[in-house]
């Protein structure tokens, strides 16, 4: 069994806001090194932190990640 | 919870503000364990410079019941303060680093051993083997901080 990479609009989003990492960290309560690894795939966040970016940027988890699945919308 | 708090912080503080502060706080409880730890080395090393890793000297008792005591208290309060200021990415590559130091041990200590019991190499040194570890810790940590 392979190992699922969870894609994200964790950039276009955060570009759309004109926030830097720094920012949407702060916001969020994690490092500007912990944005960098979730947008770059790096680090899967956990399901309490995905809540938090969901909420924040006013979207549905899935709106945000997708394990390109059948509900992956990339 | 969490985005209440940050919500109701919002107007008051941008998040750089908030992810600078909590920088900061980082920077100054590491600080605060550095200089901590030279103190004690530098006590070490300035009371027992002739002998300080002879394994045939003995340090004085109080000396080394003070500076245990130190390093337990300095260790145990530094992590619990520390470790309320890392998120969830850093305490994934903290505890990756704890494993990679781990896995270097299991393999270096035997190894090195048997080696000494074939007479090879000189018998295993354990303040060698904790710097090891440690070394091996932070690369790891960086390693995984940084890729």
């Amino acid at each position: 069994m392979g190992v699922t990479r969870v894609q994200n609009r964790l950039r276009v989003l955060r570009a759309e806001r004109g926030w830097s990492q720094a920012e949407l960290g702060g916001r969020i309560g994690v490092s500007r090194q912990a944005v960098n690894a979730i947008e770059t795939g790096k680090h899967d966040p956990s399901l309490p932190l995905a809540f938090r970016l969901a909420r924040l940027f006013g979207a549905s988890i899935e709106e945000i990640f997708n394990d390109g699945g059948e509900n992956g919308r990339d | 919870m969490m985005v209440a708090k940050m919500g109701a912080t919002e107007g008051a503080a941008s998040g750089e503000v908030l992810e600078r502060n909590r920088r900061r706080r980082k920077f100054w409880i590491i600080g605060t364990l550095f200089v901590a730890g030279f103190v004690g080395g530098f006590t070490a090393g300035f009371t027992q410079a002739d002998d300080l890793l002879d394994p045939n000297h003995f340090w004085p008792p109080a000396l080394a019941i003070s500076l245990a005591a130190a390093f337990l208290v300095v260790v145990i309060v530094g992590a619990i303060f520390y470790g309320r200021h890392l998120d969830e990415f850093e305490k994934a590559a903290k505890q990756k680093s704890v494993v990679a130091a781990a896995g270097a041990y299991v393999l270096v200590y035997p190894v090195w051993l048997l080696l000494w019991k074939g007479g090879l190499v000189r018998e295993p040194m354990h303040f060698v083997i904790f710097i090891g570890f440690v070394a091996v810790m932070g690369l790891a940590k960086l390693f995984h901080r940084v890729r």
